[in-house]
């Protein structure tokens, strides 16, 4: 009797189960690989080779609120070879990780157009799921919906003693919301912004943000991007570190974002080659100055340059009697004003000008000061010149 | 809720002796045809086993037909009214103070299309959109819990939910199963799998104050993981255009949908927690079209969502039994993934009873029994008793009784023309009907229509549809092996009226726990068909 | 003679309505008319069996002796009458010992 040719009674995928066990429920091997190569039928690409779909119709099919921030981790797990043929969702995924690079490189190149915004997701009345008002609000129930996976979206570099509460912090770019943190895949894009700007990592037909590679961009900038990126390689491990107290089934991996942003890097130096510039690893730039992140996502982004001074002169190394200081924390922020009172010459050669001009007490010389003060302001506002 | 369906005719048959099941349907679509099409077969079912003399529902028997005593609950999200229509007023985004509306607002845009995912009308169900409802199940069965527990805006499915979680709380303590049935496409089923045990296992701790909870090592959950076999018609721009229907379900993009949502279920630490057993169940064949063609649009939900069964909705609710008889395969740290290969051959399925209850202690050949046993009963109401073809009284079960009457075996005479009728009802849905000249195909001949060409288990000819053809049909003769045949007549003589001799030899016996009449009758009936069979027990 | 004759020949032909009601099956549906169809033959075969045994005794089994054959002439009439109602009381009988059975149907 010829043997039976037994078919797995599953979706159809290029790595189905095998036929083995006749009539019993059988553990399907090599989960992942079957689920990676399910049969998509043809969903047409765009001219540029991206996907066609709209990733509204992917997000919708993950079962959890969270399922854009799942997506891109996905897609940073599952594309492991961007130049492969891919289709169905692996295409879709690679236009992914494009929006996903898209949005580190807005972050290294126009870092002060950029804030943070810390949003926690627990009820607005400070009350538990028993007692608030509304249980459908959004604070408290996406918290809710984070099931196991809270102890992961909440800061762990605080205290023991200090309540953990998960949040999300919320990336805008010129007042516009582009995307967000996560612990899985460090960012993600938002759902609905579309920027009109002409810039290098924003794709023009879409508005979406883009892999600057695809652009028009200036060597400088890809310099800029590259530090940015090996910064944030360099910082992973002590990032994925912070998550060390966590249960093992919760701590992250980072192993193929860091592949990723690997490979990114030698992206951009064939980039360079192909262009004619030098390789950025060859001569790297200085990492951009982000400073709008909040622990523990600032251990990732946050990049200050650390100098020396001695005796009003400034030295990027360090030496006998220099003292280090980051300019991040000395320099006064951009908004600030600066103003001079003009005393005149005598003021200048005479350190007791002060004191010998206005022997009232302090009070009155202060509220005396501030009135001139206002004076060269309103004459500034009439004659539009700044006192400096 | 094909699944449940599936299931109450695996409860039909008898495979679930001695049981008494407790059944919650989560629906959010309170028109939906499928569900209501589902709770009348549970209800039906229910007042079949119901005495004037026992409880509803009767209870559990064994080794008959209706053996298991089913119990529904039902509960489901509601979503009328301008206040609770969709996401956004559900959520208040608009109330509170500047922060707060601006907080939220980031939130929910962050995640959710302000302008289709989050305005869209949840009338119809979830259209889909999974990410949306699995958020809006879960906070829904929390909000039934809350309300409960302060005893405010209390509604009937609240109070359903709340007799469903008590008895699922008690049974916890000792050790429970709760297998849940869903496809990872869609809405509802879709939203639900991945957040039910946490809904329940917090709407315990909500309920009782904190005092109790669910413990997942005690309590188990499994859950089928059903993926697209059927595709119906895509929806066109304009009935896209307006924003109540701004979310339409698009079959095309189901298989990709279904790609997101395995790859969720195997990462997901929730999931890995809570459930011990994950049946994979998909159709690597082309899918059947569904729908009328002539419909102008595509139908989002509601009474017009009637969609036929399929094989593999019934593998759906074997895989039921599977987890509530299995022994072993409970000490998993992380779910586990099954699946089920059948001989295939010529681009067909070729179907075997063993294929679905498996072949251990003789599991094939009990299934086999049974399922014959109620479609053999099923062709002689309805072909042979002429219930299929007439509205007579007489006809159906009715007959069965009369020609007991006739063997002086008056015993059952008492069941009135009610309870008759209601089996005559059970058994069209199971099989088939005819209105006027139109036929309609019941569950198992729809089942066997989405296998067709490949085999089923019994011969083709037990599934014609032609008056003819059904008139002439030998009920002793539906399976496809011989063996199973009854035993013929032998000269001037037929297998009908062998049956009929073994019929008026037989009994109900001790051992099938049967007290009522009614109870009483289907046992005597099932052990004259499951004589005439031959299965060696 | 002419009544044992008569005896043998009702149970003969209550035999005979015996296999006939078996060998008609079963019938399902609305109004199945087997019952009624054995009863049916019950009785034919009732209203024949004395003409069956009158003709019989009367032109085949009558003795050729003429005393004989007078006395035989003279108890025919009483002993088909016997028979018939033997046949009867027998069939009651038989019909409440397979009362379940298709036998059954004849009362």
């Amino acid at each position: 009797m010829p043997e039976k040719s037994l078919k797995a009674l599953a979706i159809k995928s290029k790595s189905n189960p095998p036929g083995r066990s006749e009539y019993k429920w059988d553990v399907i091997p090599e989960l992942d690989n079957f689920t990676k190569n399910i049969v998509i039928p043809e969903l047409g690409i765009e001219k540029d080779g991206t996907a066609k779909v709209d990733i509204g119709t992917i997000v919708s099919g993950m079962p959890t609120v969270y399922a854009r921030a799942n997506l891109f981790r996905n897609a940073l797990d599952t594309v492991t070879d961007k130049e492969a043929e891919v289709s169905g969702l692996l295409r879709f995924y690679l236009s992914l990780i494009n929006e996903w690079r898209g949005l580190i490189s807005c972050i290294a190149l126009n870092y002060k157009d950029i804030e943070v915004q810390r949003v926690k997701l627990q009820y607005s009345d400070g009350k538990s799921i028993f007692e608030t008002e509304n249980v459908y609000e959004p604070l408290g129930a996406f918290g809710n919906m984070l099931f196991e996976r809270k102890p992961l979206w909440c800061d762990q570099t605080l205290a023991v003693n200090e309540e953990k509460i998960p949040f999300i912090d919320v990336i805008t770019f010129k007042g516009q919301v582009i995307g967000a943190t996560s612990p899985d895949s460090f960012l993600f894009t938002s759902v609905g912004y579309k920027i009109t700007e002409k810039l290098p990592f924003v794709d023009v037909n879409s508005g979406k943000l883009t892999d600057p590679r695809l652009s028009d961009i200036q060597p400088e900038q890809l310099l800029a991007i590259h530090a940015f990126v090996q910064n944030m390689i360099n910082k992973i491990d002590p990032f994925k570190n912070t998550f060390n107290n966590l249960d093992n089934f919760l701590r992250p991996n980072y192993s193929s974002i860091n592949r990723n942003l690997v490979d990114w890097l030698k992206e951009m130096d064939d980039l360079a080659a192909s262009k004619g510039w030098i390789k950025p690893s060859q001569k790297p730039g200085s990492t951009p100055e982000v400073s709008a992140f909040l622990a523990p996502f600032s251990i990732l982004f946050n990049h200050s340059t650390e100098l020396f001074g001695v005796e009003g002169v400034i030295y990027s190394e360090a030496d006998t009697g220099r003292v280090s200081f980051k300019p991040s924390e000395l320099l006064l922020p951009p908004t600030t004003e600066v103003i001079q009172f003009r005393f005149g010459g005598d003021a200048e050669k005479d350190k007791n000008f002060l004191s010998v001009q206005f022997d009232d007490d302090q009070d009155t010389i202060t509220k005396r000061m501030f009135a001139e003060e206002r004076f060269y302001r309103d004459e500034k506002n009439t004659r539009d010149n700044k006192l400096v | 809720m094909r699944c449940l369906e599936a299931f109450t005719h695996l409860c039909a048959i008898g495979m679930f002796d001695n049981q008494e099941i407790e059944i919650l349907t989560l629906d959010t679509d309170q028109l939906n045809g499928n569900k209501a099409k589902t709770e009348n077969l549970l209800e039906l079912y229910s007042r079949i086993k119901t005495s004037e003399s026992g409880p509803k529902g009767g209870t559990p028997n064994a080794n008959t037909f209706f053996s298991a005593k089913l119990n529904l609950h039902r509960f489901w999200t509601n979503y009328s009214g301008s206040a609770r229509a969709n996401y956004k007023s559900l959520s208040k985004l608009a109330e509170g103070s500047p922060e707060k509306q601006k907080a939220n607002k980031l939130v929910s845009d962050l995640f959710l299309d302000e302008n289709s995912v989050q305005e869209f009308n949840l009338a119809h169900g979830y259209r889909a959109q999974t990410h949306l409802g699995s958020h809006l199940m879960y906070h829904a069965i929390i909000d039934s819990a809350r309300n409960l527990a302060s005893g405010t805006n209390i509604e009937t499915q609240d109070q359903e939910l709340e007799v469903f979680m008590n008895k699922l709380n008690d049974a916890g303590k000792l050790g429970a199963r709760v297998f849940v049935f869903g496809s990872i496409f869609g809405g509802t089923g879709a939203s639900s799998i991945p957040v039910l045990p946490k809904a329940f296992q917090d709407f315990i701790k909500i309920r009782s104050g904190g005092k109790s909870t669910l413990d997942f090592s005690k309590t188990k959950f499994g859950s089928t993981l059903l993926t697209e076999y059927f595709t119906f018609k895509k929806p066109d721009a304009k009935q896209m255009s307006t924003k109540d229907d701004s979310v339409i379900a698009d079959s095309s993009f189901f298989p990709l949908n279904s790609q997101a949502a395995l790859q969720f279920y195997q990462n997901d630490p929730t999931v890995q927690r809570t459930y011990k057993t994950m049946y994979h169940i998909g159709w690597p064949i082309e899918s059947k079209k569904m729908g009328d063609e002539k419909e102008s649009s595509t139908i989002t939900g509601g009474e017009k969502q009637k969609n036929p069964c399929h094989f593999t909705e019934m593998v759906c609710a074997c895989a039921g039994y599977d987890f509530f008889t299995k022994t072993s395969g409970f000490d998993v740290e992380k779910t586990e993934y099954l699946y089920k290969a059948i001989e295939f051959k010529d681009n067909s399925f070729n179907v075997n009873f063993n294929d679905f209850v498996g072949h251990e202690n003789k599991a094939g050949e009990t299934f086999a029994n049974r399922l014959g046993a109620l479609f053999s009963l099923a062709h002689i109401v309805l072909t042979k008793n002429e219930a299929a073809f007439s509205t007579d009284e007489k006809a159906g079960m009715r007959a069965f009784i009369t020609q007991l009457e006739q063997a002086k075996l008056p015993m059952y005479s008492s069941i009135s023309n009610e309870e008759c009728a209601e089996l005559n009802n059970y058994f069209k849905s199971f099989a088939y009907s005819f209105d006027s000249e139109q036929f309609h195909p019941g569950w198992i001949y729809q089942v066997r229509s989405t296998v067709a060409p490949g085999s089923f288990m019994f011969d083709s000819k037990a599934f014609t549809s032609n008056p003819k053809e059904l008139k002439g049909l030998d009920v002793g003769a539906l399976f496809s092996d011989t063996q199973n045949h009854w035993p013929d007549g032998g000269f001037m003589s037929d297998r009908y009226n062998k049956f009929v001799k073994t019929l008026i030899e037989v009994s109900p016996e001790d051992t099938q726990r049967v007290n009522t009449t009614k109870e009483k009758f289907m046992a005597h009936i099932y052990n004259a068909i499951t004589k005439s069979q031959n299965f060696i027990n | 003679m002419t009544y044992i004759l008569s005896l043998i020949f009702a149970a003969f032909v209550l035999l005979i309505a015996a296999v006939i009601s078996n060998s008609i099956v079963y019938e399902g549906g609305v109004n199945p008319k087997d019952p009624g169809k054995r009863k049916m033959w019950f009785w034919i075969l009732a209203v024949l069996n004395p003409i069956f045994f009158y003709v019989i005794a009367e032109f085949v089994m009558k003795p050729q002796k003429v005393a004989e054959a007078k006395a035989w002439s003279a108890a025919l009439p009483l002993a088909t009458i016997a028979g018939f109602i033997i046949y009867i009381i027998l069939g009651f009988v038989v019909s409440k010992i397979f009362k379940n059975g298709k036998l059954g149907n004849w009362f």
